[in-house]
């Protein structure tokens, strides 16, 4: 075995490790919630527990929701930039880094300050708040993952040759930008579900039953459910990934320019 | 079949004027080449007319009506791109129909007219394949039948063959042409090949400078150009700088010695006298022979070198020193192996084959003054 080869195996396996480790650490103590043998009591426990369900529910909602009115804002607005206003891409992509440099607690408490009066008053109302709020957090993955969506189709082109044949800017976003996006739409809808699932600062601060207090609660009252409930998450997320993955394939989203 | 009109069509992007004042008539079925070199503004025009395009002043008429507002998706026009623009996630038949299902059609007479359509491009069996699974050539062939689906009034053909290889592409242009004949389409082709634009079109529109340099037919626009810059961008031309003198070109052929300047007949032209001029003449009109040949008769002779030669296939491109300038001769293949490089010979053109053109008019302001430059390309020698 060579130098090279050697140190390509060791830094395999060296993050393997790192990364495996932890994982089954934390099925292994799930397992132990009866003292002397493996059992799976701790995940009974969790789907015994009403508010799992409704937590989970809720953010799944909320994720979904997020994801839509993400899609419908986003997709048009990137369109746009790359049709018409090719020169406004790195100030959008600066928008893009807001999200990052703003604190969630500084964005909760400029949303619940500038929309207390008409929407944290009703249930529905702080519902919607948390959806814009999750707007806001995923618009950088979403964003990014539209855009890069985007280059790799000729937008310009399939746009004209769409009108040329009788189509609006609805038919044209909805018919043949979407459909062409399917695999970025997909990208940026897991990224955003993952965040919203997992999300707990901003769901605390509006108290939103949401799955991230529920799983903060939970590991402040439970020893063994909470890894428990972070496999979960885990087979869950790679559950995500695997739709994903299924949805992307055979799409035609491939060489659309350029000679053949 | 619809005619089309342009009035005093032009296009400026802040400072720079892509199109300058176009006007064009084109009849119902007639094919229509805008040729010219890149940024010249024949696509912009292409563009103005699909409606992709605003024009800043100006007009267009489609039979009769003015469709200059007219929003892209309401004007009728079929276009095939350059660049592949069928969409990829429908299949080749899905594309033909997509206009199809747009206008309501319902779905037996779609799946009727895209069968019909994909015939006509030689497509029938590749209906249900997605664009990433067909070559470059048959994604151009199913545009076309996308574009030809919706029974377009006037079809826009924006240099759909530059990225194809250069068999496909004759194959290609040659049924374009076919298909074009056999509707009756009334089609704008925009290329910059001009073998492209002289084999297919019934009009040539040679554009330059966002502006039209000169329309005519292919023999017109190849055998009688009436501007330089047309004379140099069709084909292969040699340019003889001079001065107009008793209805002939003299030619300082020797400039730097005390040799006697010599004189070429040409065409007749109405030209004041002295004035500074251009002689146009194509290598395929000069005929070469031996240094002590008799001059024919009405024709011009020069003596010069061979100094190089180029095979382009079924001629041989001799580049002659005459005294102080080069002249490009084509001699035919099967004759050429008599000339040889260093040879000393008789270039011998008639005059009816050559074009004068005063270097001070627009038409000639583009011609290089003297030509003294020996043609670029791989020497056989």
């Amino acid at each position: 075995m060579n130098t090279q080869r050697f140190w390509s195996w060791f830094w395999l396996i060296l993050g393997t490790i790192y990364f495996v480790v932890p994982l089954i650490a934390t099925i292994d103590f799930s397992l132990r919630a009866r003292k002397g043998t493996l059992s799976l009591d701790a995940y009974a426990n969790i789907f015994d527990d009403p508010k799992f369900f409704e937590s989970f529910t809720f953010s799944a909602v909320t994720a979904v929701a997020a994801i839509a009115l993400s899609w419908l804002l986003i997709v048009p607005t990137a369109y746009w930039v790359h049709l018409k206003l090719p020169r406004f891409r790195p100030v959008m992509e600066l928008l893009t880094l807001l999200p990052f440099v703003i604190p969630a607690v500084v964005l909760v408490f400029g949303l619940i300050r500038t929309y207390s009066m008409t929407l944290l008053n009703t249930r529905t109302g702080g519902w919607v708040l948390l959806t814009a709020a999750y707007i806001v957090l995923s618009f950088p993955y979403m964003y990014r993952a539209i855009d890069t969506g985007m280059r790799a189709i000729n937008i310009r082109t399939l746009t004209e040759a769409a009108q040329s044949l009788g189509a609006d800017w609805q038919t044209v976003i909805f018919r043949v930008i979407f459909p062409n996006l399917r695999v970025a739409l997909l990208n940026g809808a897991f990224i955003t579900f993952a965040i919203v699932m997992g999300e707990f600062t901003i769901a605390a601060l509006l108290a939103q039953p949401a799955f991230g207090p529920y799983m903060n609660l939970l590991s402040s009252s439970k020893v063994y459910e909470p890894s428990a409930l972070a496999v979960i998450s885990f087979a869950l997320t790679w559950g995500a990934i695997g739709i994903v993955q299924l949805l992307g394939q055979g799409t035609g989203q491939k060489q659309v320019g350029g000679p053949r | 079949m619809s005619s089309l009109q342009l009035n005093n069509l032009s296009k400026t992007y802040a400072a720079f004027a892509a199109v300058k004042g176009v006007s064009l008539q084109v009849a119902a079925g007639e094919f229509i080449s805008l040729l010219g070199p890149s940024g010249c503004g024949k696509t912009t025009i292409l563009r103005m007319i699909a409606g992709f395009e605003k024009p800043t002043t100006g007009s267009i008429y489609l039979d009769g009506r003015e469709i200059t507002r007219v929003p892209a998706n309401r004007r009728g026009m079929g276009m095939v791109f350059q660049s592949y623009s069928l969409f990829p996630h429908m299949t080749a038949a899905q594309n033909v129909a997509f206009g199809l299902r747009l206008k309501g059609w319902p779905a037996g007479k779609q799946q009727q007219r895209v069968e019909e359509m994909l015939d006509l491009v030689g497509l029938a069996e590749m209906g249900d394949r997605f664009p990433h699974q067909l070559s470059g050539g048959q994604q151009q062939r199913v545009a076309l039948a996308r574009a030809l689906a919706i029974s377009p009034q006037v079809l826009l053909l924006d240099e759909p063959l530059s990225a194809l290889d250069a068999k496909v592409r004759l194959q290609l242009r040659n049924e374009i042409r076919r298909i074009q004949q056999q509707l009756g389409i009334t089609t704008l082709f925009v290329t910059h090949d001009q073998e492209e634009a002289l084999s297919i079109s019934d009009r040539v529109v040679v554009m330059s400078q966002g502006q039209i340099d000169q329309q005519g037919t292919p023999e017109e626009i190849y055998l009688a150009p009436r501007t330089a810059f047309t004379a140099s961008f069709i084909g292969a031309m040699n340019q003889v700088p001079g001065i107009w003198e008793q209805h002939k070109v003299r030619i300082a052929t020797h400039p730097n010695t005390s040799l006697p300047d010599e004189y070429l007949h040409t065409l007749p032209a109405d030209l004041p006298e002295g004035t500074a001029v251009v002689v146009l003449v194509r290598p395929e009109s000069i005929l070469l022979f031996p240094p002590d040949h008799a001059p024919l008769a009405g024709h011009n002779a020069l003596s010069g070198l061979i100094t190089s030669r180029i095979f382009l296939g079924s001629v041989v491109r001799l580049s002659v020193l005459v005294g102080e300038f080069y002249l490009n001769v084509d001699v035919p293949t099967t004759e050429a192996e008599q000339f040889s490089s260093g040879d000393l010979v008789q270039l011998s053109f008639p005059a009816e084959q050559c074009r004068v053109l005063a270097v001070d008019s627009p038409a000639a302001s583009n011609v290089p003054l003297p030509v003294a430059l020996p043609p670029t390309g791989v020497s056989e020698d």
